[in-house]
């Protein structure tokens, strides 16, 4: 599985985004490691269509534009370190 | 061309033959100086963090004239979307750099050019929309960096730009060619123009008829011939001269800029010429971008008191104070008045609308009280700050002599060094240096090099406060408010 990475812009961010999504992508591969499959986190990039798209925000608002990037999943979001956990487990659900 | 990098930005100035003079020397390898290359480091960030996956989302856009992908900072804003980006982008880089980062004036510039001229061809016939469609498409294609000029010296405030005694106080048109216009003045406090590849110029404030000739906008690169521009000094500016003075400068990297511009005769082709002589677009332009450059303060001094915030909070850790309630609290209100002001920043954006030729505008009442408490704000957050800091931000000794081993002959036999580091400790645990660190810093931002940026510009850049008060006296519908007053005590008349 490709997941493209997608972070706002981070004018103000109420976490440490950098830290949070390692966190989510070493969760990730070892998830994936130990499961057998393949996971491939990369930055989101225009004209590549990802299994999955992980937005990481700094704050609720949630601003970052994704419309320029293809999914063939609903993208998930982080906006608060509370919800690293949810994320993990909407992701792996899409590795399985 | 794609987007440049930082050091692409850098490498690009080298090839430009701009004109500069310091300390009443011509500075030919300007782009290493000491005393500019600070100011040129906050303009690389723009560049840099448009290449950061963590932050493209704020520095990029696609451009409505070209579908490519443009540095923020040449995009013409589509959407209230945009507007807020804007503010988001700026304070994000006020965060980078605790300094004025110099490209907004272009974007302004850029934004306000491009809905003027096409209702100055709507009235006048003209073709001024579709030259600056040619040149900003030439900008972004290039991710030029461009100082948006207006502030024109003025001379005499009391008297019109035809009426003083020297007609070379407001930039004007000496010249009318077939291929283009000859120039002559001058622009000042101009932030950043050494670092600009261009300089794109406004009249700086409404033009009768009878002064037409100071109705003039155009474009020009940085060496043209015929100009060269004159360097601002700043305070505590030489200690960026001397050696091993990081600790002492507070913020080795990053630092603003302001030139006087100096326009000795200049030739402008006719397909860079904007407005030439419809002074009833003047007042128009003026207030356009005086508009947008009052919400960017909304954003990049909002930055830096993020800056400023975090540093009154570092010193009072290492002050040893940090669990006073009085500095609780007044990092409560610092961060109260900074948020405020990105209140403001954001609600102008927010209430934006499109103009006739189809690009956003803000909210001129929302953004001229943005600009009004920008005025006062940065000023309370910083005294603020000098509080927290202590007097030792401005008494203490200088690198050298912490870091002195001299001994001084007394029964100790101690260095200087010694010293100095033995008084100047602070709370258990941290670095004696550290704590100079940031109390130079604060004095930096307080009263040093960067006090133009956050306290001085603070005040007048973008328009002094009475700009703002004029232009709320005439957004605030008094005359409604009266309405509401009468309906709510039953008066009848």
């Amino acid at each position: 599985m490709v997941v493209g990475v997608k972070y706002c812009g981070g004018c103000n961010p109420r976490y440490e985004r950098r830290s949070a999504y390692e966190k989510i992508k070493s969760e990730l591969l070892l998830f994936a490691q130990k499961g057998g499959w393949d996971i491939i986190f990369e930055a989101a990039a225009e004209g590549v269509t990802y299994d999955a798209l992980l937005v990481v925000c700094g704050c609720a608002n949630r601003c970052a534009a994704i419309g320029q990037y293809h999914s063939r999943n609903i993208p998930v979001y982080l906006w608060d370190e509370s919800g690293l956990t949810d994320a993990v487990s909407e992701l792996e659900k899409l590795v399985e | 061309m794609a987007l440049m990098t930082g050091e692409q930005y850098v490498e690009s100035l080298r090839k430009l033959n701009t004109k500069v003079y310091m300390f009443g020397q011509k500075i030919d390898n300007w782009v290493d100086h000491p005393i500019i290359r600070p100011s040129i480091n906050c303009v690389k960030m723009t560049y840099d963090l448009a290449q950061d996956p963590e932050h493209e989302d704020l520095m990029t856009a696609t451009s409505s004239l070209t579908g490519n992908k443009i540095n923020r900072f040449a995009h013409l804003h589509q959407s209230t979307d945009d507007l807020r980006k804007k503010v988001k982008m700026q304070r994000l880089l006020g965060q980078k750099t605790a300094s004025c980062f110099q490209r907004c004036v272009g974007m302004d510039a850029f934004n306000s050019m491009f809905s003027t001229t096409y209702e100055t061809d709507k009235a006048h016939g003209t073709n001024y929309h579709e030259r600056f469609k040619k040149y900003l498409t030439y900008v972004q294609d290039n991710d030029l960096t461009v100082d948006g000029a207006m502030t024109d010296p003025k001379g005499d405030r009391g008297k019109s730009q035809g009426a003083q005694t020297d007609p070379d106080m407001f930039v004007r048109i000496v010249e009318k060619r077939a291929d283009g216009i000859v120039v002559r003045g001058a622009k000042a406090h101009q932030t950043g123009s050494i670092n600009s590849h261009e300089h794109l110029i406004m009249p700086t404030q409404a033009v009768s008829e009878e002064d037409k000739q100071y109705a003039v906008a155009f474009a020009v690169p940085s060496d043209a011939e015929g100009l060269f521009m004159i360097y601002g000094r700043q305070s505590c500016d030489t200690r960026k001269l001397e050696k091993d003075a990081d600790v002492d400068l507070g913020n080795k990297e990053f630092g603003g800029q302001e030139a006087l511009v100096v326009f000795d005769d200049v030739f402008v082709p006719n397909d860079r010429v904007f407005m030439c002589e419809e002074y009833d677009f003047a007042g128009m332009l003026v207030e356009r971008f005086a508009g947008y450059h009052r919400q960017s303060y909304g954003g990049c001094k909002v930055g830096v008191g993020d800056v400023l915030i975090g540093a009154a909070a570092l010193a009072a850790d290492y002050n040893g104070a940090n669990k006073a309630s009085h500095i609780k609290d007044k990092l409560i209100e610092m961060t109260h008045l900074n948020e405020t002001l990105y209140c403001c920043g954001i609600a102008c954006s927010a209430e934006g609308y499109p103009t006739d030729a189809g690009n956003y505008q803000i909210d001129l009442l929302l953004a001229n009280v943005c600009k009004q408490n920008v005025t006062r704000f940065p000023y309370e957050i910083v005294r603020l700050a000098e509080d927290i800091a202590g007097g030792l931000m401005v008494t203490m000794p200088s690198q050298a002599d912490f870091r002195s081993d001299l001994t001084v002959p007394t029964k100790s036999g101690m260095t200087v060094g010694q010293w100095a580091n033995k008084f100047f400790v602070g709370a258990d645990g941290v670095s004696t240096e550290n704590r100079m660190r940031i109390l130079r810093f604060i004095e930096n931002i307080a009263l040093g090099a960067s006090a133009v940026g956050y306290r001085t510009e603070s005040m007048h850049g973008a328009g002094s406060p009475q700009a703002q008060r004029i232009m709320i006296a005439r957004q605030g519908n008094i005359a409604a408010k009266k309405e509401l007053a009468k309906a709510i005590a039953g008066i009848k008349e």
